[in-house]
Formats: structure tokens, sequence, C-alpha cells
């Protein structure tokens, strides 16, 4: 009775012995050294892989940051926080820089722009805009197959009526969206820009009067009224300089189609934006979502 | 044995007999035509006349734009109305030329609609003949309208000794080859000598399928004092009239992956181009005008009709007796590799093959679930491609095996025979375009 | 804004063939009414009573594993009745309900759902569940003594019962002591003694298998490979291949599990290995193994080797084989010169 126990027994834990006294004597010989700092490194990164920074993943960020010391190497994901940590543990100072943020330039829901056809295709954003653009007669707009939805690691981009919108606070800046997306309308700006024009078109203004009800017809009001001279316009596209902006609000109450859209914008401005007789409850829930923000 | 090719295929119901036993008519020229300038594959022709001047048929209206391009003609006499983008079945805004038609059909001098003789036109050098080719602004007619000029012009070194003559026509529904090759056999033999003797070839064959027996039988009997060239039938199967698979089917060599035919010694034309290339050298007639078939369940007198370029699909369903029913899909082309469309308000271009109105029944489509892996897409897919696998692929963007999907000829064989209604080439044909980028990305990288 | 005409617009093709999956499920199920038919002829109101039982567990754990996914049953696609009804004709007569239904549970809930669901489970359902009542006897055990006073059995001729409480075929095969006893062509036509309900005729399911190779839905490679490397095996130990070919889940497996499609490989030169490497483990299992019922478990080990299969059984791009076979012929050439 005893045996039957003591021998199975005696053998597995020799060989339990054998095997660890092998596997130390292979970590001894065939250890490779690695700087402690890059633990440390990785360890204060957020670990999610994403590529955001332009390393394949969290490990090649921290062992390329250790080596080169370069404060400028930058964690999207981790933001403002991570970076002065990974400084300090390096005993630098964190260069300043936050993660750029995401922004859907078009307002084309599919309530506001004229489709034509009934898409049955497969239910991708890629496969649509081969042909000719699933249903929306808009050549350059959202055309709210989801494909960046899916794309995005971080839940940052939901679809509301076939149009895909950013949540700011979510939205890291790894700029997955940005590639698949295939019209090209989702672009990286720097964080805390508080006006921009929500539309890609470069069609006509009589064109894109034919089937839009928000895109940008090319009339250079905002233009006029900018008192800081920030609004650009070429090829029937008003563009706003984020350097020169003030966000002062005029080029919003100006705009004849409510393409230029405001976040995070003072009281003056917004009185300026949104005039009381139509202050919409638009204007003021982007600033309130966006004031912890900014 | 029948001929077929080595691996893969379908047999879509063929639904042929809705047109196959009508002849081709000719409808008056329509009121207004919208012909595109980029017609072909290639760069777009650009425009030489302008708003408000008068035209004559057949004169030339916009030249190549590039070597790899074709001129356009207009296909009726009148006036330009205007020059401006309009959606066509190439692009949702491409440019036009817009012509309002006078009534009278009036041709540009030179031009004899009744000449048949061909021994005097044969005569001439093969240079004489190409430029004349080319001049007409001839694109292959099959479908994917390559310039024939330039086909024909095989690059220095490359040796061609047969030519082949595709009469296949494997799309469901499409009767336009099937009718003019039973109308036409002597014009398209005179076209295909015209073509053999650009190419200073002796040796040339018509591929059809066994089920056209009386297209056979008339071609058959047009080539019957003609050296050199054979009538061949194959099984019918699709996509037996993809270039690659015809070859295969009928002379046995297959083209490498990658490469043209080429590269076997093959010029592969398809039996309406050659038509075509008989009328621009006896009759002067450039290509203004081609036969197109308007089938399909949801439209009220199938037919074949030799419509003008640029006429819109309004009119050619007009000519047919209208929508019949409940429309449920409108198709340029044929079932498995057309296009469909979302209006009515597009012209008819040189390679459109037919135009199908599809009613709710034909146009329903398989409920999209998981992929099962039953196999059944690798087993049909005549590139020897696994579809499914692709597919996966292309939909998670990993594409580092998708090298052999550039093989895909997007006939559609594995879509077609999908139980699990897997949208196979939608993907694969997304991850082509995916995968070019990332190979041209990777490249910039390199560099 | 104004939306225009509603044509529908998607990619070619335009047209399908019309082949769905509940369509192919619908043929698997017709190609089991002949065994299943066979099976009820002799065990009458058991046969009945198992199959009814394994079907409603089927439904059932489909729609509660799916429920707790936040997800619709999937019963229209046909593919749990299928594994429920495989199931069923797994066991014998004499199986105590709650046996067969915890193998249902086992296929449907973990082998199915909790893998995936239809397309994404690596593992055949229904061998899963066969093999995990085998794996799992101790919770078998359990079960019985929980619901030992709810055994619902229909009476059964002494006869049948004497015949199916004996050693079964395999049984009999398989272990050194006996030797078959019933004639093979019974064994062929019409047996009720003993083993599973789908042993009860092997011609039967060859008429199945039959109709879903008419029907396209499975290829020859599989079970053809499987039983040919059983027969050939065999022969080669000094048994009498008949004696395997005709016997327990053999021609079951081979026909209906097997030739899953989600659980076996795309390419045909990748099913002959499938199934050729199935009929090894098969015999090895019963020859070397003792009475056991092998050919679940050699389908589950095989299953699991699927997706290296594929791999390494690619087809050559049209154009690429004979341009390789043309280099090769070149270099050879150039090399004699």
């Amino acid at each position: 009775m005893v045996t039957n126990v003591l021998y199975p027994a005696l053998f597995l834990g020799g060989l339990g012995a054998v095997l660890s006294f092998i596997l130390l004597l292979a970590a001894r010989k065939f250890a490779v050294y690695e700087d402690p700092l890059v633990a440390a490194v990785l360890d204060a990164l957020p670990n999610a892989n994403c590529g955001a920074c332009g390393y394949p993943g969290c490990r090649q960020f921290a062992l390329e940051y250790v080596k080169s010391r370069d404060t400028n190497m930058f964690c999207p994901p981790g933001g403002r926080e991570v970076a002065v940590k990974v400084a300090g543990l390096l005993g630098l100072e964190a260069s300043p820089g936050e993660a750029p943020v995401a922004m859907v330039l078009c307002l084309g829901s599919r309530d506001k722009t004229k489709q034509i056809g009934r898409y049955e295709g497969l239910d991708d954003c890629r496969a649509a805009a081969l042909i000719d653009g699933g249903t929306k007669v808009c050549p350059y707009g959202c055309l709210g197959y989801a494909s960046c939805e899916r794309a995005c690691d971080y839940g940052a981009i939901c679809m509301e009526d076939g149009l895909a919108r950013v949540d700011g606070e979510k939205c890291v800046g790894c700029g997955a969206c940005v590639a698949a997306c295939p019209r090209g309308i989702i672009r990286m700006g720097p964080r805390g820009t508080r006006v921009w024009v929500a539309c890609s078109s470069h069609d006509t203004g009589k064109a894109v009067r034919g089937y839009c009800e928000v895109g940008c017809i090319g009339c250079k009001r905002c233009v006029k009224v900018c008192p800081d001279d920030a609004m650009q316009f070429d090829d029937f596209l008003a563009r706003v300089d984020h350097e020169k902006c003030t966000a002062c609000g005029a080029c919003i109450a100006a705009c004849p189609r409510d393409t230029i859209v405001g976040v995070g914008l003072t009281a003056e401005a917004l009185a300026r934006a949104y005039p009381p007789a139509e202050a919409g409850s638009e204007g003021e829930s982007d600033g309130e979502s966006d004031g912890g923000r900014s | 044995m029948r001929r077929t090719f080595a691996r893969g295929g379908v047999h879509p119901p063929q639904r042929k007999e809705l047109t196959s036993g009508v002849a081709i008519s000719s409808p008056a020229p329509p009121a207004i035509v919208t012909i595109p300038l980029h017609q072909s594959i290639g760069a777009p022709a650009r425009a030489i006349v302008k708003a408000r001047e008068e035209v004559a048929c057949g004169q030339l209206i916009a030249e190549p734009g590039g070597f790899i391009s074709a001129p356009v003609h207009a296909s009726v006499s009148g006036k330009v109305k205007r020059i401006a983008a309009f959606p066509t079945s190439i692009g949702p805004s491409v440019e036009c030329i817009q012509i309002e038609s006078d009534g009278q059909d009036t041709w540009v001098p030179d031009v004899n609609l009744g000449a048949s003789e061909c021994t005097a036109a044969l005569a001439k050098s093969p240079e004489d003949l190409l430029a004349t080719l080319a001049g007409a602004g001839l694109v292959g007619l099959g479908g994917a309208a390559f310039p024939t000029a330039v086909k024909l012009r095989p690059p220095p070194g490359g040796k061609v000794d047969t030519l082949l003559l595709n009469g296949a026509e494997c799309e469901p529904y499409l009767t336009a080859d099937h009718r003019l090759m039973i109308e036409e056999a002597p014009g398209i033999i005179a076209g295909l000598r015209v073509l053999m003797r650009v190419l200073g070839i002796e040796r040339a064959v018509i591929g059809i399928e066994d089920n056209k027996p009386d297209a056979v039988e008339t071609m058959r009997a047009a080539v019957d004092e003609i050296g050199g060239v054979s009538v061949e039938v194959c099984c019918t199967a699709y996509p037996q009239g993809a270039e690659k698979q015809l070859i295969q089917a009928i002379l046995g060599r297959e083209v490498p992956s990658g490469k043209l035919p080429l590269q076997v010694g093959v010029v592969v034309q398809n039996v309406a181009t050659a038509f075509a290339a008989f009328e621009a050298v006896v009759r002067h007639k450039p290509l203004i005008e081609r036969v197109v078939t308007v089938s399909g369940g949801a439209v009220a007198e199938p037919k074949n009709l030799r419509v003008r370029i640029g006429t819109s699909l309004e009119d050619l369903v007009a000519h047919c007796g209208g929508v019949r029913g409940e429309l449920g899909k409108l198709i340029m082309g044929g079932p498995m590799m057309g296009k469909a469309l979302k209006s009515f308000d597009i012209p008819v271009v040189k390679a459109t093959s037919g135009v199908l109105l599809m009613d709710e029944v034909e146009a329903a489509q398989v409920d999209e679930q998981a992929c099962l892996r039953c196999g059944r897409c690798v087993q049909v897919c005549p590139q020897g491609l696994m579809p499914c696998d692709l597919a996966a692929m292309a939909n998670h963007g990993r594409l580092e095996g998708f090298g052999d999907g550039a093989d895909c000829v997007e006939c559609g064989c594995c879509q077609f025979i999908c139980p699990a209604g897997r949208r196979l080439v939608h993907s694969i044909r997304f991850g082509k375009s995916d995968y070019r980028r990332l190979k041209a990305a990777e490249k910039r990288q390199g560099a | 804004m104004r939306e225009e005409r509603k044509f529908s617009v998607t990619e070619p093709p335009h047209i399908s063939s019309g082949e769905t999956v509940p369509r192919a499920m619908l043929d698997t199920i017709l190609a089991l009414v002949p065994v299943t038919l066979v099976a009820i002829y002799f065990y009458r109101l058991n046969a009945v009573f198992l199959i009814g039982v394994c079907l409603l567990a089927a439904v059932v754990t489909d729609a509660v594993a799916r429920k707790i996914k936040g997800r619709k049953p999937s019963v229209s696609d046909l593919s749990v009745l299928v594994t429920g009804l495989i199931l069923a004709l797994c066991f014998s007569p004499l199986t105590n309900w709650w046996t067969a239904v915890f193998a249902t549970v086992l296929a449907v809930g973990i082998g199915k759902e909790w893998m995936g669901g239809l397309g994404w489970n690596r593992f055949n359902p229904a061998a899963f569940g066969r093999a995990g009542v085998i794996v799992l006897a101790p919770v078998t055990v359990f079960l019985n003594r929980q619901f030992a006073g709810w055994n619902v059995s229909f009476p059964m001729s002494p006869d049948v019962v004497d015949s199916v409480s004996g050693a079964t075929p395999l049984t009999m095969i398989a272990s050194p002591q006996m030797t078959l006893d019933v004639p093979h062509l019974q064994l062929l036509l019409a047996n009720p003694g003993g083993g599973g309900l789908a042993e009860t005729s092997a011609l039967a399911l060859l008429l199945g298998g039959a109709y879903l190779l008419y029907r396209q839905h499975i290829t020859w490679h599989i079970p053809v490979s499987i039983l040919g490397a059983v027969a050939v095996l065999t022969t080669i130990l000094g048994h009498n291949p008949a004696d395997h070919l005709l016997t327990g889940g053999l021609m079951l497996g081979a026909l209906f599990m097997a030739t899953d499609w989600v659980t076996s490989p795309i390419t045909d030169p990748g099913r002959i290995i499938f199934g050729v490497l199935i009929g090894v483990l098969v015999v090895v299992f019963r020859v070397f193994l003792g009475p056991t019922e092998g050919v679940a478990f050699a389908i589950l080990i095989m299953n699991a080797f699927v997706p290296l299969i594929d791999r390494l059984t690619r087809r050559g791009v049209f154009g690429q084989l004979n341009a390789a076979k043309a280099a090769a012929a070149k270099a050879t050439a150039t090399k004699a010169a």
C-alpha cells in the first residue's frame, strides 16, 4: 500500500528535480542580458500593442526608447501621463506633445444626403467604394458601412444614421481609422482643435446642393467673416488653419449650411456662433461634453 | 471528347432561350446620345469638338489620350449639346459628349454601309490595316474594352502563331455574339482575315460553346473555303469565355500566372470585335454601334438590338416594350460579371454586351452567414485559388498570404456556388486593391 | 432627402446557384432517413424515444447557448438537428436518456456554440458529444444515480433485449477471445443485434451517402479513403476487412461525421490525407487498444490537423504549375547540355 504511493512519488519527484536542474542550466547558459529599464518602461506603457507609435508593439517601443533616450517618441494611447512617467524612468524631461485626435470631415448622415439605389453588398466601406460608393450620390462623403468603427480598438467611433462619429474622450490618436477609410475623410488633428469644416467635397456648390444638405458649397462667407484670416479656401472647399484660428465662432454663424463644427467654445464664442434665436442644443451639448477635455 | 478548361467552373442556368431565337433588330437612332470619353481600358480620350458644333455620324469627336487609349466617334449626326460629367457605367461622373440628333443620320463621306467585298481591303499592308483599326476606335467588345490596335501590336520579341476568336459567350442570358455569328458570319470571317493579316499569321481558331449548334453550323459553312481557319466546339461551362480558360480549352496551352496570352503565342479577340474590324476596314465605318442583348425577367420583350453608342438605357428598354412587373436589379453586362446600376440614366458604351433587367426573384441573394468551409468555392475556382481563404484574409486585413489573389479574374464562380452566401468576390476585390497598396507602401519603405 | 428608384446594387455575380446551408442540412437529414427507419423498425418506440430526446435536447441547448451570447436560436439552418440525429444514431437503444441528453448538450453547447457557432467549430460536434460521454463516464455514472428514478423506457420484446444486451459485433471482433458470429450479409442489410442505432444497416447508410454524393454535398475522397485505409490495414494485419467495415460506428463516421463541411479539409488531396489517417487511427484503436469505439476519437484527432492539412495541400494556381514544370525542365535540359 505504501509502495503504491511511494514509488510514483519518488519517481515523479526525481524526474521533476532532474528536469528543473536542466532548465536551470539552460536559463544560465542561454540568458540574454536586458536592460531592466526596458521592463520598467514596458510596464509603464499601456501594453495595448496598437502600433500607433509606429513600432510593431509596446516592447519594440520600450527597447527603442531606452536605447535612443529620445523623448520625442510618443505613445498616443498613453498620452501625456505615460510620456511623463516613461521619461521620468530614464531621468529625462518629457517633451511637450499630445496625441492627435481623429476628426470625421463629413456631416452627411443618411437623412441629410441623397441616396440612390439599395446597397445589398458586403457590409464594408471598402466593398461599397468599389461600386461607385454604395448608394451615396456624394463622391466624397462618409459611406456609412462602419469600416472605421471595426478598425478602432478603443471603441471611439460609432455609426449614427450612416455617419461615423468620433468620441474625442476615447480616441487615443492611433490613426487606425484613417487607414481603414476608403474615402479618406478621417483626418488626425491636434487635440484641442475647436473649429473645423466637416466636409470633404470638392464638387461645385451646385452639385453639392443637389445631393447634400450640410455640405460645403464654396460660398466663402466664412472666409469673409473670419477676423483672424484663418479660413483657407481651395478647390471648392473651405479649411481652417488651426494655427491662426482663435475659435471666435464667427464662421459657424456665417455658414449657411451648418458645415462648420465647433467644440469646446467659450461662452462668448458660443453666443456668437449660435445666436440666441436658434441657440441649438447641438452647440451647448458639444460645449459641455468637451468642457472637461480643454 | 468535348474540350473544356481543366479546372473548376460552374453551370449557371443559361436562360439564353429568351433571346437566342430573336433576330437582331436595329431601332431608329435616338434623339440624344451621351458618349463617354472613357470607354476603354487606359487613358480617357480628349474631346476635339466644342458645344454647339455640328457633327456628322461617324465623325471623330475625341482623340486618344495616351498610348493605351481609343478614339471616340459621333454616333448620330446633329449638334453637340454639351460636354460635361455624367453618371456612366464606368463611374458616377465621367466626362461625356452629349449630341442632339438632327434626325438626318448623315454620315461622314467615304462610308459605304453596303460594302461586303473585302479582297481589295485585304490587299492593303498590315500597317495600313492596323492604322485603320486604331482610327476606327476599336476596342475588345467582349467586355474588357482593351484597345484592339494595342493588342494586335505585339511587343518586340513576342511571337504570335494563332489567333483565337472568342465565340464562347459563356455568360448566361447574353446572346448578342450568338446572333451575330448566325446573321453576320461572312462579315466576321472577313474581319478575322483582316486581323490575321495584321498579325501576319496563317492560323486561326474560332471557339464556340456547344449550346450554340446553329452558330457552329453557320460559322463552319462560312470558313469552309479558307485554309488555316477552323471552328472548334467546346463544352458549355462558365467561365469558358475568359481568355486564359478559352486558350486552355481550345489549344491546350496554359498561360503562365500574371502573364498575357502572348506568352504562349496567342491573341484572343471577340467575334464582335472581328465584325467591327470588317466594318472598319471594308465599310470605313468607325465603331459607333454594337449589338446589345436586352433580357431578363423584368423586360417585356427581350431582344437583341443593334444600338448606337451613347443611347441611354431608358431608350433601350423602351424599344423592348418597357419594364414588366417589379424590377429588382438593373445590370450592364452578364449576370456573373456585369455591373449593377442605380438608374436607367446611363449610356450604352462600347463594352456593353448586354443589359439585364432582373425581377425580384432573379435578383434574390442568399443570406450571408459564417463560412462553413465546405470547399465548394475551391472546387469551382477556374484559377485554382482558395477563395474562402482569400476572402477571410481580405476581410481581416491579414494580407501577408494574399499574393495568389492577384490571379483572381473575378469570374464569380465561388460566390455563385457558396451555400453560405458569402460575398467572396467583393472581399477579394478590395483585398486585391489593399494588397497592391500594401506592396506599394513596402516598396517605398524599402527604397 | 429624396431617394431615387430603389434598385438593388451589389457587386457581381448577381445570380446564385440556390444552394443554401439549410438545404444541405435537410439533404443530410434525408440521407439519414433510411437508417433511421431500419432502426425504428427493429427497436420500435425505444429508437423513436432516443431520437426524439436527442433532437429536443439539441434544439433546447442551441436556444439556451445562443441566448447566453445574445443571439437568436439557429434551428432554422437545421444543423443542430443533424447533430442531434447523428448522435442519437450512435447510441444503443438501451442507452439511458440522460446519457443521450448529456452527449447532445456537450455536442451542441460546447462542441458547436462555445467554439463559435456553425462555421467556427474546429471539432465535429457529433463526434465531440459521442467521445465526450465516453471520456466523462464518471459524470454519466453520476447522472445515472441522480436520475435513477426517472428512467423512462418502453417495453422491448425479450428476443430483442437479448440480442441488444449481449456483446456487440464490434466487441466480438475486437476482443481476442470472441469471434464474430453474425453473417456479413446480415450486418450489411439489417442486423438487430447490438451496437448503435446506425449499426442496424450498413446498406441504408451507404444509400444515404450515395444521396449526399449525388447532391454534391460531399465528395468521394473522405469516405473512400477512410474505408479503403481500414480495409487495407486490417487485411495486412490478418483480419477480415469486412468484419471491421461493417461493425461499430465506422460507416456512420466515414459517411456522415468525417465529411462534415466545417471540420474537414477543403482540398481534394487534403481530404484523402485526412481520410487515410482517420482510417489508420481507427484500426490502431480497434486492433491494439481493445474493443473501443475509436471512430469518434479518430475523427476528433484528425479534426485538429485540418488547418495544417489545408495549408500543406494548397493547390497550384492556374498558370503557376506548368510554369514551374517548364522551368524545371529547362534547368535539367541546360544541365544535360
